[in-house]
């Protein structure tokens, strides 16, 4: 059974065994018990008719006594004799001679059953032979245990085929019983083999018989659920960690690691494909001065506005990050090259055409730089790309910066 | 003891009159070839009476009363009107010669192998008004089929 350790005992052996251990007790011991109780009795029986074969044997051969008739008395004791459990006899006459003698033809003389009748006590039953109150004999008979072996011999067959009989029962009892048992504790075995390698929590130990057993698995199921429940809170826990960990507080967009992350991954994708990929720098232009004259609620809502509209511009494939202060970054792969950029640069300027209206009423226009850094053409790795992405928006911004510097004139 | 006495003596043991008095009287007849034991042992306890066993001669039978009859060498003629004589009366007969059981003498001694043998005549037992023990009957008819 694979659900016990090899060197430990299974839980079938250990049943079949008390099993057939209480079958072989109760049978043995009841068996023994009437075995003693009837040699007891079949003692007394033995020794009653010994005694009354005795008092017959005196009764028929006292005429031959009188006689003095050898021949007759010899012919009477094997007539009387023959087909019982006597091993010998013996008449003596008035003066304490041997008269006659007889021994049994199917034992031999001090064999086996005369020993074992004397050794449970048989005596040897004896009859005074009486001619009108007068004695003038007496009778010996010596059983040959005939009745002990057949007694013991067939008991002890009975008492064998009880403990076979019962171990049989017995071994029945015990499978049925081991189905009680070892089922339920093989299915709770299975489930947490389930738990412990694949950590699947969603199987569940089926109803046992055994209340305890029903118990212990119920148990098992509210701790699979318990733990179910945890594990699902601590995955929900995680992800949102992980969200939070990829994510900017602010705007909900990915933080600058996660823009990094994804910045990487994208370049040996396109690498191995033969793609190219722009990442797009964005910077606001005079955050600074909304934040001083507006307040710092101002200047968040402005970028949560910013965030969206550079959101709404780009496909979904694409990534948009806040990189930190003021500044975003946007990824877009794959692309066709530098012209699609440029499409969606035009597209992010288009948006920031409305102007942001806060909570507290005050409308603002954003106005963003923008750098566009395409691979493989403006870099090989992230460094290079970000880097010219950067210069490139430095760039824009002195361009927007005389421009506007030139409106005010 | 002699066989023969002993036969006898058992014979008597297993015999019932239908009126007993202290003393068994049995009466030797005629020339016996074994009454000379049977004599000797007058004086025993047979069945609890007293034995008495006296030589009788025929003449004389009538009058000494005897319980039972132990016959020697005796003529048929002779046992015929003896036998007449004594009609009537439960009287136990023992003979020395079988030719005498089938005229009506009870038990006949015959030597058969060891031991003393006897035959029995049963109808004679039947109508004397003796009982006679089966024990004996048996004995005697065992000798009867060898």
């Amino acid at each position: 059974m694979s659900l016990f350790m090899d060197s430990q005992a299974s839980l079938h052996a250990v049943i079949r065994r008390a099993h057939l251990r209480m079958a072989a007790m109760a049978i043995s011991l009841a068996g023994v018990l009437l075995l003693v109780v009837g040699v007891v009795v079949l003692r007394f029986y033995l020794l009653n008719n010994l005694q009354l074969m005795a008092r017959s044997l005196a009764y028929t051969v006292e005429a031959s006594l009188v006689f003095n008739d050898h021949g007759e008395a010899s012919r009477v004791l094997d007539q009387l004799l023959r087909n019982e459990d006597v091993a010998r006899s013996q008449v003596f006459d008035a003066q304490g001679q041997v008269f006659v003698q007889w021994s049994s033809a199917k034992t031999s003389s001090g064999g086996t059953g005369e020993l074992l009748a004397a050794v449970m006590g048989m005596r040897p039953a004896e009859a005074p032979v009486s001619q009108d109150g007068r004695q003038i004999g007496r009778v010996v008979l010596y059983s040959d245990g005939a009745g002990f072996i057949r007694f013991l011999s067939s008991g002890l067959a009975v008492l064998l085929l009880c403990v076979g009989v019962s171990g049989f029962i017995g071994m029945r009892q015990s499978r049925r019983m081991l189905a009680d048992i070892a089922e339920p504790l093989q299915q709770l075995a299975r489930v947490a083999r389930a738990v412990r390698h694949d950590r699947s929590m969603g199987q569940r130990v089926p109803p046992a018989r055994i209340a305890e057993l029903h118990e212990l698995g119920d148990d098992f199921n509210a701790l699979l659920s318990e733990l179910q429940m945890r594990q699902e809170r601590l995955r929900q826990q995680n992800s949102q960690l992980e969200l939070q960990a990829s994510r900017d507080g602010l705007t909900g967009l990915a933080n600058r690691s996660h823009f990094e992350q994804r910045l990487q991954q994208a370049l040996l994708d396109a690498e191995a494909m033969g793609r190219k990929l722009a990442v797009l720098f964005i910077d606001n232009d005079r955050f600074k001065q909304v934040n001083d004259i507006h307040g710092h609620a101002a200047g968040d809502a402005l970028l949560r506005a910013v965030g969206l509209r550079l959101h709404s511009v780009v496909r979904e494939a694409d990534l948009v990050a806040r990189l930190g202060g003021d500044e975003f970054a946007i990824l877009l792969y794959p692309i066709g090259g530098m012209a699609d950029a440029q499409v969606v640069e035009h597209k992010i300027q288009e948006a920031m055409q409305c102007p942001v209206v806060t909570s507290s009423g005050v409308a603002l226009r954003p106005s963003v730089s923008v750098g566009i850094a395409v691979f493989p053409q403006h870099g090989q790795d992230m460094e290079e790309l970000m880097g010219h992405a950067d210069q490139a928006m430095y760039e824009a911004k002195v361009v927007r910066h005389a421009g506007s510097a030139a409106n005010k004139e | 003891m002699q066989a023969v006495t002993r036969t006898v003596i058992g014979i008597l043991g297993y015999t019932r009159w239908p009126h007993e008095s202290e003393e068994l009287r049995l009466c030797a007849v005629g020339a016996t070839e074994y009454g000379a034991g049977l004599l000797q042992s007058s004086g025993l306890a047979v069945a609890g009476r007293r034995l008495s066993v006296k030589q009788v001669d025929s003449a004389q039978l009538k009058a000494s009363e005897c319980d039972g009859l132990y016959v020697g060498d005796m003529g048929e003629q002779q046992w015929r009107k003896l036998m007449q004589q004594e009609s009537g009366r439960p009287l136990l007969t023992i003979s020395e010669r079988s030719a005498l059981c089938r005229i009506g003498a009870m038990f006949c001694l015959s030597r058969q192998g060891e031991g003393p043998g006897f035959e029995v005549n049963l109808d004679s037992i039947a109508r004397s008004g003796l009982r006679i023990s089966p024990k004996i009957l048996q004995l005697a008819r065992s000798k009867a089929v060898p």
